[in-house]
C-alpha cells in the first residue's frame, strides 16, 4: 500500500533521520522524498511517498507529527501515482552513459 | 540586553549559567576528556555536582530525581563510552515519560566523523530513545538550546532530551544573546479539551452502572490527583491504577481497587473484565495492563484522556477520546456528570476484595512479601519507594501501598534492572527529609551496586532492602510456569557476601533470614540515619508472584494461586 503526504519541517540537522526512524521501526519504506525550502523562512516543505501496511498509516502520521522538528503533516488520501519501476535494462543503459 | 557581554565567557560557562537560571540544584555525572571545560565551569558554581560510579547510575539518579519532583533531572557524561553508557537511562526515562536532560561532551566539531578518540555518534545512537536532541555546533546557540531542552523535557508529555556539546563549542568565547528566546516552530501547544467530546463522555458515563476509572502516569504528571479524587467520589466510581500511577489516587481509599495488570490485584482485574465502562485518565493501555487487546473489555465502553495525540487509537480504539491535559480535562468534565447508581457494583467489588485479597502464605523461611509489608507498616507508608525490576518489584507494588503522588519510582515501560538503587539515591537528594526505600533483587542490585560508594560518600540514608532469592526470580517463575520448570540461566548461587560487600563500601549492613526477626531488624535499619544501610534479606528461593495474567491472556484467565 502506498501513501503520500506533505510535511512542513523545521530544517534542523537530523530531521530526515528522525522521520526515517519512525518509518523503519514500523515496517514502512520510503519510496520517494523531495524537499524544497519555503521562501522567507527556515522551514522546508517535504513530499514523501511511503509503502507499508494500511492499518498503521494513521499512527505513522501522528508519530511524525509528534517530532519536535515536524511542524505539519498533511496526508494525501487520494490514490497515489507510483512511478513505474526502472527496469534492469534501463538501469544498465543509464549507468553506461 | 546588549549583544556584547561585559565579561568574556565560554560555552561551558554559558551551559552552567543556564543550568543555574533554570533552577538546577543537582547534576549527576562523570568526567572525561570531552567534558573537561564543563567541569571547570562547575567548579565556580553552587550547583551540587554528584560524582557517580557509572554513567548509567547518573542517568537513573537524574531520572529518580525527576520522578520524585516532577522537574527535569540532569546528568552529565563525556563523549564516546561515557555517552553510550547513558543510553539505558534514556530508554528508561523515555518509556515512562520522565523529564530528564542529559548533557554529553563530544569531540571537537572539526573531528566529527573522523573516528577521533572517544568519538561516538551520540545524536544518532540516542535518537530512538529521546524526546528531542541537539548537537550544538555554534556556541552562540547555547542559551536558546538549553532553554528549549528543559522546556521540552518537562512540558507536554515529558521525556529525555540530549544535548551533545563538542569540546571546541564548550571552549569558544560566547558573543551571542544570553537571553535568546526559544525557537521551536514545531512545538505543539498543549491541546485543550474538546467540549463536544467531553459532553459525549459525560453522557456515556451517566449511562454506566459499572464504571471503572483507570489512572495512569499522565494523571501523575499533570497533577490530577485531587481532580481524580473529587470526580471519583462525586460519581462513586471505583479507581484502579497502573504500576506507574501508584499514588495518584490513594490505594488505601475505599474506592481504590489498587493496581491492575499482569500482577495486579484480583479485584482490579475482575473489575476490568466486568465493568461496563472503563475510563483511562492518562494511561496508554500498555500491554502489561491490557493483556490481550482483542479480549480486553470487549463489551465495555472505553473513554480515554491523553495529552499525546499519538496515543489515540494506538492499541485500543476507545469510543471517545479527549486529547488534553488530564487534570484540566477532568476538571472540565466534573460538573457535567452526577452521581451514578453504582451501589451494587461497589458491593460486588467489595465482595471480590473480601474473597480474593492479596495474600501470601507463610512457608519455610522468610518471604519477600513479609519484608515489604513490614516496611510498609513500620513507616505507615510515609516513604518514597523505589524498586528494581522483577518479582520483588511486583510484590512491592502489591504490598507497599502508595497514597501520595511522586512517591513510587519504578521502571515500568522499559523494565530496567539496575534502576532501583540509583533512582532511590536521586530521590533522596531531591527529598532529603523523606524516608527512601530501594527494594531490589539480588540480580538487578548487582547491575548498579557500585553506587554504594556514591550513597556512602554523601551519607544518604537510603534503606536498601535487598530481597535475595539467589535467582533471577521473575525469569525463573516464567520458566517454571511456561517452560516446564527447565531452569536455564537463572541461578545466582555464588552471590557475594552482601553484608561484607556493603561494609567494604562503608555502608551499614544487616542480615535477616528468620521471619520473626524481620520487624526488629527493620526497626534498627529505620533508626539508622547516618548514611545508607543495606538489609540483606535471605528469602525463599522458589516463591512465585500471584495473581498473574500470563502474557497475551485476557483478564478472565488470571491465575489466582499456585496450582
Ligand atoms: C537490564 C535487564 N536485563 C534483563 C531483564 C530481564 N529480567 C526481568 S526480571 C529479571 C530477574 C530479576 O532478578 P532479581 O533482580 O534477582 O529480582 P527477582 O525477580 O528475583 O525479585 C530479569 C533477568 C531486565 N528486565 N532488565
Amino acid at each position: 500500500m502506498h501513501h503520500s503526504m506533505h510535511l512542513v519541517l523545521d530544517h534542523q540537522p537530523g530531521v530526515q533521520l528522525r522521520i526515517a526512524m519512525i518509518l523503519t521501526r514500523r515496517g514502512y519504506y520510503m519510496e520517494s522524498m523531495n524537499m524544497f525550502p519555503m521562501a522567507g523562512s527556515d522551514l522546508q516543505r517535504m513530499t514523501m511517498t511511503i509503502r507499508g501496511p494500511e492499518a498503521g498509516f494513521d499512527q505513522i502520521c501522528k508519530q511524525l507529527h509528534k517530532l519536535v522538528d515536524v511542524v505539519r503533516v498533511d496526508p494525501l488520501f487520494a490514490e497515489v501515482e507510483v512511478p513505474e519501476p526502472v527496469s534492469r535494462e534501463e538501469f544498465e543503459v543509464e549507468r553506461a552513459v | 540586553m546588549s549583544n556584547q557581554p561585559a565579561e568574556k565567557i565560554t560555552g561551558a560557562q554559558v551551559v552552567v549559567r543556564s543550568l543555574e537560571q533554570l533552577g538546577v540544584n543537582h547534576v549527576f555525572g562523570y568526567p572525561g576528556g570531552a567534558n573537561l571545560p564543563l567541569f571547570d565551569a562547575l567548579y565556580d558554581s553552587d550547583i551540587n555536582f554528584i560524582l557517580t560510579r557509572h554513567e548509567q547510575g547518573a542517568t537513573h539518579m537524574a531520572d529518580g530525581y525527576g520522578r520524585a519532583t516532577g522537574k527535569p533531572g540532569v546528568a552529565l557524561a563525556t563523549s564516546g563510552p561515557g555517552a553510550s553508557n547513558t543510553v539505558t537511562g534514556l530508554l528508561t526515562a523515555a518509556m515512562d515519560s520522565i523529564p530528564l536532560v542529559v548533557l554529553t561532551g563530544q569531540v571537537p566539531t572539526a573531528m566529527l566523523g573522523k573516528d577521533a578518540f572517544q568519538e561516538a555518534d551520540v545524536f544518532g545512537m540516542t535518537l530512538p530513545c529521546v524526546k528531542h536532541s541537539y548537537l550544538v555546533r555554534d556556541v552562540n546557540d547555547l542559551p536558546r538550546v538549553m532553554r528549549e531542552a528543559f522546556h521540552l523535557a518537562g512540558s507536554g508529555r515529558p521525556g529525555p532530551v540530549v544535548v551533545d556539546l563538542p569540546k571546541d563549542v564548550q571552549l569558544a568565547a560566547f558573543v551571542g544573546d544570553p537571553d535568546a528566546e526559544m525557537r521551536l516552530p514545531g512545538l505543539k501547544q498543549a491541546p485543550k479539551a474538546d467540549a463536544a467530546k467531553l459532553a459525549e463522555m459525560a453522557h456515556l458515563l451517566s449511562c454506566s452502572r459499572k464504571p471503572l476509572l483507570l489512572v495512569g502516569q499522565g494523571a501523575m504528571i499533570s497533577g490530577a490527583g485531587e481532580a481524580v479524587m473529587k470526580f471519583a467520589e462525586k460519581i462513586q466510581a471505583p479507581v484502579t491504577n497502573t504500576l506507574l500511577a501508584k499514588g495518584v489516587f490513594p490505594e488505601t481509599h475505599p474506592l481504590s481497587v489498587g493496581m491492575l495488570g499482569m500482577h495486579g490485584t484480583a479485584y482490579a482485574n475482575k473489575a476490568v473484565s466486568e465493568c461496563d465502562l472503563i475510563f483511562s485518565i492518562g494511561s496508554r493501555w500498555d500491554d502489561r495492563i491490557a493483556g490481550n487487546y482483542a479480549k480486553f473489555c470487549p463489551d465495555a465502553v472505553k473513554l480515554h484522556i491523553d495529552i499525546d495525540p499519538a496515543e489515540v487509537d494506538k492499541v485500543i480504539k476507545p469510543d471517545v477520546t479527549v486529547v488534553a491535559d488530564a487534570r484540566e480535562a477532568l476538571e472540565q468534565l466534573h460538573p457535567m456528570v452526577n452521581q451514578l447508581a453504582t451501589c451494587a457494583w461497589l458491593a460486588t467489588l467489595d465482595g471480590y476484595k473480601r474473597d480474593h485479597p492479596l495474600s501470601w502464605q507463610p512457608g519455610e523461611g522468610l518471604q519477600a512479601q513479609q519484608v515489604i509489608e513490614e516496611c510498609y507498616k513500620l513507616t505507615e507508608g510515609k516513604a518514597v519507594a523505589a524498586t528494581d525490576v522483577g518479582q520483588h518489584q511486583m510484590w512491592a507494588a502489591q504490598y507497599f501501598l502508595t497514597d501520595e503522588p511522586f512517591s513510587w519510582l519504578s521502571s515500568g515501560g522499559a523494565g530496567t534492572m539496575g534502576f532501583g538503587f540509583p533512582a532511590a539515591i536521586g530521590a533522596q537528594f531531591a527529598r532529603p527529609d523523606s524516608t527512601v526505600f530501594a527494594f531490589v533483587g539480588d540480580g538487578g542490585f548487582q547491575m548498579t551496586l557500585c553506587e554504594l560508594a556514591t550513597a556512602a560518600i554523601h551519607k544518604l540514608p537510603v534503606k536498601i532492602i535487598l530481597l535475595d532469592n539467589s535467582y533471577l526470580g521473575m525469569v525463573r517463575q516464567w520458566q517454571e510456569l511456561f517452560h516446564d520448570n527447565r531452569l536455564s540461566g537463572v541461578d545466582l548461587t555464588g552471590n557475594p557476601d552482601f553484608v561484607a560487600l556493603a561494609e567494604a563500601y562503608g555502608v551499614k549492613a544487616f542480615q535477616v533470614s528468620e521471619p520473626e526477626k524481620v520487624t526488629d531488624t527493620l526497626k534498627e535499619a529505620l533508626a539508622y540515619n547516618d548514611g545508607p544501610c543495606l538489609v540483606h534479606c535471605k528469602v525463599q528461593r522458589a516463591e512465585n508472584v500471584y495473581p498473574m495474567i500470563p502474557a497475551g491472556a485476557s483478564h478472565s484467565e488470571m491465575i489466582l494461586q499456585p496450582t
